[in-house]
């Protein structure tokens, strides 16, 4: 009976580890990869001064030149992300994701998830790549509004 | 069915086949018939000494195989959930220390920033530049929409 109990709390152990595993977004994955990249600038900020926006995480990673092979690794999880999202504002240009803000399925906490991509031209034919993964209790359209004050 | 299969029941009966127990003359099947015999309650006899020894003899006989399997089995998942559990709470105790606490960096090209203020005047930069990209799509969803009743 006792190792029953052992086994089904360790069950469970795993069920939520498995479920914290899948709060990652593709769009996660791809800022802790391309991080160490030449010329990448990676901002990662949880709690803090975050929390008056009604936000928990924000996690970003700027790359001002990547490879065609860099953007297309980017854009497809970004494509992945897309696939899976609640709501979206996409623009393309040429075929290719310019701009995009997606709203993910909330955390196992109830938090909710956001992804946001740009990508502009930079020297050389290259591209220059935002990629923003956002968690908190902000809604869409509260977001939206940071990045409109923000930018003012 | 055993013919040949002989009885015992008076006392002589088991003092013979005592006797023959300890001379170890006994088959299986008497040793087994003579435990039997001496299980039974006999108040005042005077084979106290004999169901000791038969006690004692049946405490130390060897276990079923399929019992120490069993046993071995129900060892190895005591250990496997042990384990199991032991990898989840290390687990969850790292997520939950990954997690806990305020965190505020910023990477750039590879070089660390840990000034919050710098931090966040970094994530405004990037909100702006998510902006701009964003102003640009509603704008140019603005010009389709202008296009379209200019042509109604």
């Amino acid at each position: 009976m006792r190792y029953r109990l052992i086994l089904l709390a360790a069950c469970l152990a795993l069920a939520c580890s498995a479920a914290r595993g899948a709060d990652h977004s593709e769009s996660e994955r791809m800022i802790e990869r391309y991080s160490s990249e030449p010329g990448a600038e990676v901002t990662v900020i949880r709690g803090g001064d975050l929390t008056r926006y009604g936000l928990s995480e924000y996690r970003s990673l700027t790359l001002p030149d990547v490879t065609a092979t860099t953007l297309d690794a980017i854009a497809g999880a970004v494509k992945a992300d897309l696939e899976a999202s609640t709501a979206r504002e996409v623009s393309y240009r040429d075929g290719r994701i310019k701009y995009a803000f997606l709203t993910l399925a909330p955390t196992g906490e109830g938090l909710n998830r956001y992804v946001i991509f740009v990508c502009n031209p930079a020297h050389n034919g290259r591209r220059r790549v935002v990629l923003i993964a956002i968690e908190g209790k902000a809604t869409a359209r509260q977001l939206q509004n940071l990045i409109k004050i923000t930018s003012k | 069915m055993d013919n040949n299969r002989q009885t015992y029941n008076s006392p002589t009966d088991i003092g013979r086949l005592t006797e023959r127990y300890y001379a170890g003359l006994t088959s299986l099947e008497e040793e087994r018939e003579l435990r039997r015999l001496l299980a039974e309650e006999r108040r005042g006899d005077d084979r106290e000494a004999d169901r000791a020894v038969a006690a004692y003899t049946a405490m130390m006989r060897p276990r079923r195989r399929g019992a120490r399997r069993g046993e071995a089995l129900r060892r190895a998942m005591r250990i496997a959930a042990a384990v199991m559990v032991g990898a989840g709470l290390t687990y969850a105790a790292i997520a939950y220390s990954s997690g806990a606490g305020d965190e505020c960096y910023a990477m750039v090209d590879q070089r660390r920033i840990d000034d919050r203020e710098a931090v966040m005047g970094l994530m405004e930069a990037t909100l702006g530049e998510v902006a701009r990209a964003q102003a640009d799509m509603r704008s140019s969803v603005a010009d389709q929409f202008n296009e379209i009743s200019s042509q109604l």
